[in-house]
């Protein structure tokens, strides 16, 4: 875990010097989105960065979410990714991807994966991986998100995950096919329309389906949840 | 003005009085006449003769009440005013004293290509330290302008009016005359600007689309034809209110150096005519200017002599300039109004016969919305409405001059769809093939060829191709349609003089302006500068281009070195043009006489696309 703050902290310190600029220049974006939760009863921190750096076309970055509930990180993950542009809209990515702890024995496992993301036509965000991993894993994740001007300062921003399995895995809990879905909304405030910090408010829920949902009823856990949420989206 | 975010839109940056005319400001951003200081004329640091010396270096300024290192000249932004004679042989001693390169380009001005002042291109540049002497004839008269043509030193105040006396007192008179140099000016570095634009294209948007005025369009339109409207821009991924990349959300924009608060105060007396050489020095804004219970008769576009059209407004593109008289008829202060394209800002000047008076400052016009027109498509009821509306004025019709565009516009290829690049890979963008090509059309009235995407280099640097891009020369353009005032159009535009070279084109080459907004990358024909070849051009040849707007965006093309002389329907009085406007979707022709040796600059003069819409013209 302390790898995973420590290449964290390297994010963000390169910004690389714009001084000799030509039409394409070198350029570094982070996007940070911390929000905060209480999943039955117990105080739940979320985050999700994605920092690039590379130019128009083709950029290198650097993905990583998880959770920190309860005095531990859990669910966390970090990815390595180059990415292409292929057309006007969409890029294509390439990568690898690193899972902390996915498993209540505290093992790690390793991924590759290849993306599709952009912009569908309404403005829709589309980001769709498809994950290859250890001891047999395969993964689908989509996540579409589309943000809504109500004025000029405040945003909605509907967003939906979907998470299905290849295969079965007692090993990490995982069962076939859907395994997961969630779907949030957040107000967002952007003050003076500064587009790159957002607090929010927001409801978040999440069902497990199929053998998933098994898995986790086994442990006890609740297939489904509705939790509000709270959080700051910014970029520079 | 009703709309509802009209409050919020109204926080733009009006910028620091120089007086406490700020702290007089009401909430609407009204000054109360009564209220108002007094103020003094506005003096304006000029340089006359032959001899100049032009110390470039950093120069402190406060536009927003926060100070900020600019680049300057001898200590001054805007830099100062230089009148020159023509005939004579200046020379420029100009001398670097930034940290970094420098250079100065004389735009419009008709020049040896060493003294053009294009790092890279006409000469090397002027490293730190270092002089440059630039040398050359004066061989023309007017209103022209000085920038730096290195990095983004352009946006940080390096840019001054040149004025051009005649040899021959000019064809109309006036009593006086006054610079009126429009610019936008930000406390935020130009590079973190660029960069802040290619990570997110619409960070400096000030006019969103929002679900509010989703609201108002169903209440007005009904709801089935408000989402039809919004489905189309939808589907493209565009918005219909993207007018400007920069805004007034960080830009402060200014008249002569004075910001919207403070103001420039020019004087009259009753009954003088006044000479308004306005030029836009800005980095990324184009202005629409008027003067509320003025008319203004336009005699001069980019230099030269036009015949006078009489309007009550213009929109003047980024490095145009317009020479303007009014003739302000009784005893009260004017408003000189000029508001930036997209209304998130104005830039503001008073013309008064005492220094006390200041006259109401005008409510900005409505956010412009961009119509099916600037799409590049021949379709949607606006385009017609527009045309309409334009109207011509009386003195061009009763010269036949405002039948042209009309006859030129029912040749012109027709497409019911934006063409994507799917389209275009699946050869649907060919034009219809009822056009016929008779030879590459008449001097004077544009290009009888169909507009072909064949020489677009497609990829994801490219969001569309405008496959139905007509000539609108007489369309006013977005945000000034209907807008019940005559406003000035190239349509209305002839020199005053004939034509000097009255050959028709030998040859013609059609370029498409075009980019990816999401992306934020521009190019021609989809190749940015750094991939391009360099145009060629034969010396003493007389050529057409004609470029074709693929984007959404106005772009000002400048061609360095030769004029510009723009087709606007006759043939025996074509306007020469330093810097043509092309409006979004649209295309425009112009004639070019290569009679300048050397190696040249042709780009879009906003300062934040000109790194990937470049070329270099080489006539040899």
């Amino acid at each position: 875990m302390k790898n995973l703050i420590l290449i964290m902290c390297l994010l963000l310190p390169v910004q690389v010097s714009s001084a000799a600029m030509g039409d394409d220049p070198w350029l570094t974006k982070v996007m940070t989105e911390v929000e905060y939760l209480q999943d039955n009863g117990e105080d739940v921190l979320e985050w999700n960065i994605d920092a690039w750096v590379g130019r128009d076309l083709s950029k290198f970055w650097i993905k990583s979410s998880g959770e920190y509930a309860d005095s531990e990180f859990e669910d966390a993950n970090i990815e390595f990714v180059y990415s292409r542009a292929v057309s006007t809209y969409w890029d294509q990515q390439f990568g690898v991807r690193h899972d902390f702890k996915p498993d209540p024995d505290g093992d790690n496992r390793n991924w590759v994966s290849y993306g599709y993301i952009g912009t569908a036509p309404y403005f829709i965000e589309v980001d769709a991986r498809v994950f290859v991993g250890e001891d047999s894993s395969s993964q689908l994740l989509i996540e579409l998100e589309r943000e809504l001007m109500l004025t000029q300062e405040w945003v909605l921003t509907p967003e939906s995950d979907i998470v299905a399995n290849g295969n079965s895995n007692q090993k990490y809990q995982e069962g076939s096919g859907l395994a997961e879905a969630e779907f949030s909304l957040r107000l967002g405030y952007e003050r003076d329309g500064n587009r790159k910090f957002q607090p929010f408010v927001g409801i978040t829920a999440r069902q497990t389906f199929g053998k998933t949902k098994d898995f986790a009823k086994a442990r006890g856990l609740a297939s489904g949840s509705l939790e509000a949420i709270i959080g700051i989206n910014s970029w520079f | 003005m009703t709309t509802p975010d009209s409050t919020s839109r109204r926080r733009f940056v009006t910028g620091l009085a120089s007086t406490t005319a700020l702290g007089l400001l009401n909430s609407a951003g009204f000054v109360n006449a009564a209220e108002r200081l007094a103020h003094s004329f506005t003096t304006q640091p000029a340089l006359s003769g032959k001899d100049f010396t032009l110390d470039i270096g950093y120069t402190p300024v406060n536009f927003t009440g926060k100070t900020i290192q600019a680049t300057g000249i001898n200590g001054l932004v805007p830099a100062p005013v230089l009148r020159w004679k023509e005939g004579d042989r200046v020379k420029l001693n100009v001398r670097n004293n930034l940290a970094v390169d420098s250079s100065i380009h004389w735009h419009g001005i008709i020049l040896p290509t060493d003294m053009d002042g294009v790092p890279g291109l006409s000469f090397s540049g002027i490293k730190p330290g270092e002089s440059y002497l630039y040398e050359f004839d004066v061989n023309q008269s007017g209103t022209y302008w000085y920038h730096s043509h290195s990095g983004f030193q352009e946006q940080t105040g390096l840019y001054g009016a040149i004025v051009v006396e005649p040899k021959e007192s000019a064809p109309y008179h006036y009593d006086r005359d006054y610079v009126v140099l429009l610019s936008d000016w930000s406390d935020q570095a130009p590079e973190k600007v660029y960069a802040d634009l290619k990570k997110m294209p619409a960070i400096y948007s000030a006019n969103e689309r929002t679900l509010q005025d989703l609201a108002a369009d169903v209440n007005q339109k009904g709801l089935a034809k408000a989402l039809k409207g919004r489905s189309m821009w939808n589907n493209m991924r565009m918005s219909d209110t993207d007018i400007s990349d920069v805004t007034g959300k960080i830009y402060t924009f200014l008249m002569n150096g004075r910001t919207p608060a403070d103001g420039w105060t020019g004087e009259f007396k009753k009954g003088e005519k006044i000479l308004l050489r306005v030029i836009n020095g800005s980095a990324m804004t184009f202005f629409d200017v008027r003067m509320p219970g003025l008319k203004m008769t336009v005699v001069a576009s980019d230099g030269n002599y036009i015949q006078p059209v009489t309007v009550d407004e213009f929109r003047i593109g980024v490095a145009e300039t317009y020479d303007v008289i009014v003739e302000p008829s009784s005893e009260q202060a004017y408003t000189l109004f000029c508001q930036a394209i997209d209304r998130s800002g104005y830039a503001r000047g008073t013309l008064t016969p005492d220094a006390s008076l200041v006259a109401q400052i005008p409510e900005m016009d409505e956010d412009p919305i961009l119509a099916h027109t600037d799409m590049g498509t021949s379709m949607g009821g606006m385009s017609m409405d527009a045309i309409n509306a334009g109207g011509c004025s009386p003195e061009h019709a009763a010269m036949g001059h405002c039948e042209v565009p009309i006859k030129e516009r029912m040749n012109m290829p027709t497409s019911e769809f934006v063409c994507t690049q799917e389209h275009a890979k699946m050869g649907h963008c060919q034009t219809p093939k009822q056009i016929q090509e008779f030879g590459t059309g008449k001097a004077g009235f544009g290009s009888s060829m169909p507009v072909t995407s064949s020489g677009i280099t497609m990829g994801p640097q490219i969001d569309g191709i405008a496959a139905g891009a007509q000539y609108r020369l007489d369309d006013p353009g977005v945000g000034l349609r209907n807008n019940g005032r005559r406003v000035l159009m190239y349509a209305d535009v002839f020199n005053l003089s004939r034509t000097p070279d009255p050959r028709e084109p030998s040859r013609e080459i059609q370029l498409h302006l075009t980019g990816n907004m999401g992306r934020y990358m521009w190019s021609i024909d989809g190749v940015k500068y750094k991939d391009a070849d360099p145009l060629l051009m034969t010396y003493g040849e007389r050529l057409r281009i004609t470029l074709v707007n693929d984007t959404m965006m106005n772009h000002p093309m400048h061609l360095h070195g030769v004029w510009s002389d723009l087709e606007t329907g006759d043939a025996d009085y074509i306007p020469r043009k330093h810097t043509v406007i092309v409006q979004p979707g649209s295309k425009i022709s112009y004639l070019v006489t290569a009679d300048a040796i050397g190696k040249w600059a042709y780009h879009c003069h906003l300062m934040y696309h000109m790194p990937g819409m470049f070329r270099e013209v080489h006539i040899s």
